[in-house]
Parts: structure tokens; sequence; C-alpha cells
């Protein structure tokens, strides 16, 4: 096995040559036949793998993948081979050895074919797990390095490259698939994968498969410019396509050739082929290239940060970088009370509008008494993320909560934040080294806040001290030095900003932060204060001030400074104590109403969010009362009627039919609730939906089950696929008001005859009413149903009807 | 040749296929933040694939017969190919990924959530059939040839049980598209499609 350090070496004197495609090249040679997956042929047909490897060996490559490329546990589990998978690694490797002991054997790692969540089911422990058992059979049998390749979302290749890193001696080469806009299939930008392999210090990083060279050479030109590492080149022969059967690749040798020349002069240190190439691809390229001395590129000084889709340098962008600090429940009543029953909807609000306002972080603080932090913590990361495109300050004390956090963060954050307890050094620096996260470093410790800058910078010290330790690059460490109330700590402005100038002296690779809002505490006109305060830390070195961003930033106030100056505290209040606060840049009133028209108008606008509350109010307001509970029914069908309407005039559409839908259903069901605790129950009576045997279509079944429990029907959903013999004895059993069947192809929408025949002639009192994309007026009546609906509201008009009848 | 780039789903595309009209519908900031959430968080999910095939045709009477032996029974696309020396049969996906979470949403109950992806996915799928055609068009312009429009097995007398034998005919299993036994097409959203090819008249 090559060390680490070896191998860096050897790139820095040499380019090395990696082989073509190994998929394509098993297909066109039918190698494929009597195996489930490539991997099996290492114990099944070790020849055919052996003759693939030769080839490219034989064509000059230095560098051959072993085929392992699915060899991860979950796919090998799902495949039945997993008892195999020391084999299969084992002979991966091996029968590449057995070739030519100078070869380098790169463990090939690629994606499980599943997204971790949100996106997909799996976790991020469960596809660590996968990964890290892949890497430690890599590192049994003696794979030089890995290359992880063929990435195409961000949280995966995390994953991937921890486990690999923790599991794996060798160098780790770092490559991920992207369209031809620099674009990853999950959204992610060439610089937030910058961000991310950088961080987690991989030793190589590349792009391969998806588009041909001539594409890709203009995405790696990119990657050359703004990382310091060695890159990798590895592209297909052009973009496949399925021609009379068979998959062709476009892209023509002279094509490939020319690209990979382009790429060397732009610095690239690795280079090879993927789809659609072959060894004689590789012999061209090994003729051109082999044994070349790499081209030196010029030193970046890039940090970035980032979030799933984008990425920010913090080097190259305008200081002070906001950090938007309005997720945070301190004395905000409605955000606590929505974060205690799980609700994200204000935070997911706050985090699009700070954006929207100028934050290019955003601080996420959720730290509630009696909520479950580290679920909550991880649910907040995950639903933020997909919503904006910045990355996040993750901001708790619970060293569990962050770690979860920044496990599922999709870009690279900022940990917010570290002192100098040494409780606290021990438990959040490892997660900081681990995840390659950004730390603010507040200068406090367990002797409270410091008076002088010097004491600060004594903490700044230890920090920095116990960082080296963990072997974390000082450059990811922000400092706080602290931000007092002038009102109350005069001196203490000339104190932090001492400690800022003389951090920026010492520390020059370390960024600063403050809390600006902090300084203002108890004085009028707060903003002058912060702003002003802002301006004058600025000057001071400061890169990052976390603040509410809508308001006003650009006051820079005379007296407000000699205040912050030299503590002339009663001139500022003579000037500004009758000073009334700004409306803030975001102002959304609304108009006072009465609880019957807040409720009207909840469903018809389908506000869903303001519903618990308006619904609590009328509680707290009239207590358990039938008869006013009778009128809310009616106000909610009244509300449901307009919505109706508006459908049928076009001026809603069907987004707006299920938002006002789900409003009334919520609605009807805190009131049902409330009902049935004082014996009262209320439902229009119960529906069966159901899609016919032979169709899986089920959105607009649901849909319009949705619709019908707005409007107080039971829906009883029997899904999809449903035969009619089913579909009847349920009718049988729970005597519905009505079934409603659903069928979008001609094929199947036969099916619905056969329910009609059955319930005629075992329960013919029972509506049987029709729809769906492929059902007609004239198919309901030639089928003999009781009714047709072309939609959702004529489905719930129907249903209305027929219990009126 | 046939190159299929990012697939970027428009907002007013999307729109219309909830059933919007431009006229009348009104829609709020909200609902417009709310939709493109949703939108911009679909495109991560569409992954098109395509798999295409051309066959000479050597008859055309009641059925097509292509040169292999191919043979399509349906009037509805005899007459729409009967100046055709020609046809590419076409299948287009955007992958199962979108569906399934889709289905997620649906099982979650957030019906908002999955009533927009799922319309991403049919505008999706009919973006890339589009393109598609498109570039089969520019092609065979190049040889001074026009193409017929697009016919989707299911429709007039093509019969959606002629679908299996269709799609096994352009080859579709490769890109992952295959047919249950009551001819629905797996993924959900995937098109096929038969396209004719005439000489150019001068």
């Amino acid at each position: 096995m090559i060390c680490k350090k070896k191998f860096l070496d050897i790139l820095k004197k040499r380019v090395l040559i990696m082989d073509g495609a190994t998929g394509t090249e098993l297909q066109s040679k039918n190698y494929l036949n009597g195996v489930t997956i490539p991997e099996e042929l290492n114990i099944k047909f070790p020849n055919r793998i052996s003759d693939i490897y030769r080839s490219y060996i034989n064509s000059g490559s230095d560098v051959i993948l072993s085929n392992t490329f699915g060899a991860n546990y979950i796919r090998l589990k799902h495949y039945g081979l997993l008892n195999e998978a020391d084999n299969i690694v084992c002979l991966g490797i091996e029968l590449a050895k057995n070739i030519s002991k100078d070869i380098i054997v790169a463990g090939d790692i690629s994606p499980i074919g599943e997204y971790i969540e949100p996106l997909g089911k799996k976790s991020f422990d469960e596809v660590y797990d996968s990964y890290a058992f892949q890497a430690s059979l890599l590192q049994k049998y003696g794979a030089d390095i890995i290359i992880i390749e063929t990435m195409t979302e961000i949280k995966e290749l995390k994953a991937a490259i921890l486990a690999a890193k923790e599991n794996f001696e060798g160098a780790i080469i770092s490559q991920m698939t992207f369209s031809k806009d620099g674009i990853s299939a999950t959204g992610t930008d060439l610089s937030s994968f910058i961000s991310i392999v950088e961080s987690l210090e991989v030793d190589v990083l590349g792009l391969n498969c998806s588009i041909g060279s001539q594409d890709l050479v203009k995405l790696i030109k990119f990657l050359c410019c703004n990382t310091n590492l060695p890159i990798s080149f590895k592209p297909n022969a052009g973009v496949p396509i399925l021609v009379n059967h068979k998959t062709f690749f476009p892209e023509t040798k002279k094509e490939f050739i020319k690209s990979s020349l382009d790429a060397y002069s732009y610095g690239v240190n690795m280079f090879g082929g993927c789809c659609g190439t072959t060894p004689d691809f590789i012999k061209s390229l090994s003729n051109e290239l082999r044994f070349k001395p790499p081209i030196k590129r010029k030193i970046v000084n890039k940090c970035f940060f980032s979030s799933r889709t984008k990425a920010i340098d913090i080097n190259d962008v305008k200081k002070p970088i906001f950090i938007g600090e309005r997720i945070n429940p301190t004395n905000r009543k409605q955000i606590q009370s929505e974060l205690l029953s799980g609700n994200l909807t204000t935070i997911k609000n706050e985090a699009k509008l700070q954006v929207k306002f100028g934050s290019k972080f955003i601080d996420v603080n959720i730290s509630v008494p009696g909520v479950n932090e580290k679920k909550l913590l991880v649910d907040s990361i995950n639903q933020i993320q997909e919503i904006i495109n910045v990355p996040l300050c993750i901001d708790s004390s619970d060293s569990y909560a962050i770690e979860e956090a920044v496990k599922n963060c999709a870009g690279r954050p900022i940990i917010n934040s570290v002192n100098g307890e040494q409780k606290k050094l021990d438990s959040i620096l490892p997660i900081v080294k681990r995840f390659g996260t950004g730390i603010i470093a507040l200068t406090t410790d367990d002797n409270g806040i410091p008076k002088t800058a010097e004491d600060r910078l004594n903490i700044a010290e230890k920090i920095l001290n116990n960082a080296l330790k963990f072997d974390i690059d000082i450059k990811n460490i922000i400092f706080d030095y602290l931000v007092l109330s002038v009102s109350s700590s005069q001196n203490q402005i000339i104190e932090t900003f001492k400690a800022m100038k003389e951090s920026k002296i010492r520390y020059p690779e370390c960024k600063l932060v403050l809390g600006i809002s902090n300084v203002s505490f108890g004085l009028p006109s707060r903003q002058t204060i912060n702003s002003t305060f802002l301006k004058m830390a600025v000057d001071c070195g400061l890169d990052f001030a976390i603040v509410n961003p809508h308001e006003d930033w650009d006051i820079d106030d005379k007296i407000a400074r000699k205040l912050l100056n030299d503590n002339s505290i009663s001139e500022y209040i003579s000037n500004f104590s009758s000073f009334k606060k700004p409306e803030s840049k975001n102002i959304n009133k609304t108009n006072f109403i009465n609880i019957d028209e807040e409720l009207y108008f909840a469903i018809i606008n389908g506000d869903q969010d303001s519903i618990p509350s308006i619904l609590d109010n009328i509680i707290i307001k009239f207590g358990n009362n039938d008869r006013f509970f009778k009128s809310m029914n009616d106000n909610i069908l009244n509300a449901l009627n307009v919505v109706g309407k508006k459908f049928l005039l076009k001026e809603y559409f069907l987004p707006q039919i299920i938002m006002s839908a789900q409003s009334a259903q919520l609605a009807f069901s805190i009131i049902k609730s409330f009902l049935k605790r004082s014996n009262v129950v209320s439902s229009c009576g119960k529906i069966i939906m159901a899609t016919v045997k032979g169709d899986m279509h089920d959105i607009g079944k649901n849909i319009v089950s949705t619709v019908l429990e707005s409007y107080g029907f039971d829906v009883i959903d029997m899904g999809i696929n449903v035969d009619s013999k089913s579909i009847i004895n349920k009718a049988l059993e729970i005597k519905p008001v009505a079934i409603g069947l659903s069928a979008l192809m001609t094929t199947t929408m036969q099916e619905m005859e056969t329910v009609i025949k059955l319930k005629n002639s075992n329960c013919s009192y029972i509506k049987i009413i029709v729809g769906g994309a492929a059902v007609t007026k004239k198919f309901a009546k030639e089928i003999k149903a009781d009714a047709y609906a072309n939609d959702a509201i004529e489905a719930a008009i129907c249903m209305k009807k027929f219990i009126e009848k | 040749m046939i190159k299929i780039p990012v697939i970027k789903i428009s907002y007013d595309k999307l729109l219309s296929r909830l059933g919007y009209f431009k006229a009348k519908t009104k829609i709020d900031r909200k609902m417009f933040c709310m939709i493109n959430e949703i939108l911009n968080f679909s495109q991560k999910f569409i992954i098109p694939s395509v798999a295409i095939n051309f066959e000479n045709i050597i008859n055309i009477d009641n059925e097509i017969v292509f040169k292999n032996g191919y043979k399509i029974k349906s009037f509805n696309v005899s007459t729409l190919l009967k100046n055709s020396f020609g046809a590419y049969g076409v299948v287009v996906t955007i992958g199962k990924s979108l569906e399934r979470k889709r289905n997620d949403f649906l099982i979650n109950k957030k019906i908002f959530d999955a009533l927009i992806l799922d319309a991403v996915g049919s505008v999706a799928t009919e973006e890339v059939i589009k393109l598609v055609y498109a570039q089969i068009y520019d092609c065979e312009k190049e040889k001074k040839n026009i193409l017929t429009k697009r016919y989707s097995p299911g429709y007039g007398d093509w019969f959606l049980e002629q679908n299996m034998e269709f799609v096994n005919w352009v080859g579709a299993e490769k890109i992952g598209v295959s047919l249950n036994e009551h001819y629905q097409m797996n993924p959900e959203k995937s098109v096929s499609a038969i396209i004719g090819v005439e000489k150019l008249e001068m």
C-alpha cells in the first residue's frame, strides 16, 4: 500500500494517468452476462476483470480503479452479496496488483443509489456506515488510494469522505458529477463542492462522468482557479444516447485528447476517462501526458462556506458579512409556541426574508425549554437549507444537537459557538475538526466576561491552542470579543475595539464577529447606536456582524459616536429620548377583524398556519358552546362554497383549492376534537375513495379526498389498485354515503363497471361517483354510475347533494 | 445527435399545468413563493433519459410494417405516417426520484407539495420530449427531411395495449422504462411517441 505522503509527492513531480471506462467496456465485450452486478465478476469471472485491467495497464495507466464501484454495504445487501463482500473487494484489488506491482490501485467508491433525507429516506448515519464498511475492506485488502466518484449529492459525498477518512489511511480523491452548466443533479454548484471537499481535507478533488470532455474541461478550469488542491479529470466520451438498442457515445478520441491537453494546461494533475472511453483513448492520453510534470497553478486564498447550492468566499466579499439573527425564540412567544408543536413555518419565512434583505449567513437557534432540541434542530436545518441558498450558522449550547445538525448540513456551516471553558472546548472542537466547520469563539470562560482587552485576548489564545491540539486550521476560527451595553458598561466598547485591533495583528488569519444589537440595550433609538457601532467595529477589523438585516444599517451618527467613544450618554439621551422606533422594512400588518371573519378569511386565503391560533381564541372566548361551534362549522362551509365558486370562475386554481381545503380540514379537526370531548360529534358522513384495480395513480384521488374532508366528510382512503370485491366489502362494513372511484387510464377504467355491478347486487343504496383523467360523463352514464365529477369541487358538490337527498 | 441538458421548468408552464388562467386566476405573493419553493426543490429530482430507435417503413395499409418486422395496427397512425419513409420511436423519462418524493409527500398528507411536484414532473417530461423532437427535427432537416407530429400509444385507435411492444421496439428497458400488466408506464413520468420522417417536397 502506498502511503499518502508518497502519493502526494508523486503528484507534485508528475501527472498520473488513470484508467478509462469499466462499465461500458464490460458491456461492449458482453462480460456482464451471468452476473447480477459488475462487482460479482471479481468472484465469478475474474478473468474478465483482469482483461479489462490489463487492457488499461498496457495502454499506459498509472492508476487502476478496482472493480468495487458499488461494493458498499447497502448495495451488496440489496443484491444478496453481503457475505461475499470480503472476496469481492480483495479480488478487485488483487487482480490488478497481480498484473503489475507498479500500478497504483484505487479503491473505487460510488453512490449508494438512494438519497439521504430529506431528499430520500436514508439517514446520514446509515449511509456513512455503508461507506465505512466499504472503506475498511479497501484498507484491509491493501488499496493504495480511494477514489470517490460519480457523486451527485453533496450530503452523500460528505458521508463518503468522512467514512473514507476515518477507515482508510491512504490518499482520498473526491470526484463529483455535474451537468454542463456546472450544477449537480441536486443543485450543488462547483464552489459548494470545493467548500465541502476542502473543509473535509481530501487530498485531490475532481470531476467525472455525465458530460463529455469538451464541456467538462470548462468546469475543470473553474476548479483550477479556485482551489490549491490537486485536481483530477475523468470525462465521458460525450453524453450517451440509446440509438437502435445500442448506447452510443458521440465524442471522438481526438476531441477527448484535445480537452485533456487543455485541462493539463490549466494545471490538472490526474487524467482518465469515464463512460464510453476505451483503452485506445487511454493509450493516446498516456502518449501525450504520461510522466509530464504538472503545470503549477497560481496559489489562491479562498475560504468557502456553503449551502447545498451556493458558496461564499469570505475572503472575497464586502465586509461586514451579515449573519441574520432573527431565527431565535428568545422573547418571541409565537416562535416559541410554534417550535413546541414542531411547526417551522415562521422560522422558514424568517430565513427567506433575511436572505432577501442581505444576510449572507443565517443563524439558526431553536432552543426552547421543553423541545427535543436535537431533533428539532435537525428538522429545522433540513427544511431551511432546502429553501435558501446561503450557509447556516448553527446556534446551540447542546453539543449533541450541534453534531447532529452539522451532520445534516448539506453545506459547510459555522458553529455558534465555543468559549474558553475547557469542557466546552473538549466537546465542540472535535465536531469542528471532524466536519470542517467554522467556529465562533467567544472570549469568555468559567469566570465570566473579562473586563479588559488583554484578558479576552488571553482566552482567545487558549482557544487557539486547544484548536491546534485538535489540528484545526486557525482560519476557521472567528473570534467574538464581546459586546456589552454602552449604557451599563461604558468603558467596555473601548476594550472590545482594542481587543479586535490587537487580534488582527496577532492572529491575522482569524476573522472577527460581534453580536451588534447588545450595544444599545436600554437606550432609545437603538438602531442609531447599533448602526454607528457597526461602522466603528468595521474600522477595527470586523468581518461578520450578527444582526437583524431588516433594520437600517446606513446610519452613522456623530452623537452616537461620541457616546460610544467617550461615554457622553447624557447628550445622547437628551437628543434621542423622544425618538420613535422606525418601522422595520418588512411590515405585514393585518387589519383587526372579528373572530368569525378571521376564520372565514383564513379558509378563503388558505392560511393554514393561523387556524390553530384563531380557534384557540374562539375556544378561550366562547368556551364549550355547541351553538357557537355550529356557527363556526357553517362559517367554514360558507368559505368553502366561496372557494368552490372562485374555482368555477377560474379565479382560483388547484393549489389554492388545496390550501383552502387543508385549512378547512385543520379547522374541522380542531373543532371535532373539542366537540368529541363534549360528546357531540359532527360528521357529514363516510365516503370510501379508491383508485380501481390495475391503476397506480394516487394524486387525483388524494386531492379529492382532501377537499371532501374539508367539507366535513370522513374519508376512508383505500389506496390504489383496489379490487372491486374489497371496495364492496368495505362498503358493507361501514355503510358510507358514497364510494368515489378514480381511474387514469382507458385500460383500467373498465374496472369501474365491475364495481358498480357488484355494488348493485350487494348494497344498491350506496351511491358511486366516478372521475379521473380517462373518465368522461358519457362513460359514467354508460356504466350507470350515480354521478360523474370532473374535479374535486364537483365531487364535493355531488356528495353534498347525496346527503341532502 | 440528441443532447439533454439540465431541464429547467418555467414557472409559467407550471402554473398553466396547474390550471392557472392568466386573465382570471389571482395569485398572491405567498402562493407565488410557495410554488416557487417547491419548483426549485423539485429540480433535484429531474433526471432525464432518452431512448430512440429509427426504422424504415416497408408497407403502410391498415397497419404499418417496419423493415425489421415490427408492426403497428392503427388506422390513425397509418394516416399520420402515410407519406413517411421511416419513423423514430422515442421513449423519454425523468426517472423515479420525483415520483418517490411525491409519494412521500402524499403519505405525509402534504397534498399541496405533492400536487406541485407532480405537476413539475409532468411539465418536465413534456419538455424532454419536446427537446428530443426539436433535435431530431434539426437532424433530419439537414438531410432535407421533415417530421410528422408525434403520436403516442393510447390515443385514437392506437390502443394502449400496443405500448408494450412499442417500448420494447424502442429498447426502453435500457433507460429503466417498463410497463405493468395494465400498460401503465414505470416510471410514471415517462412518455412514448412515434414520429414519422418524410422527404421534403421541393
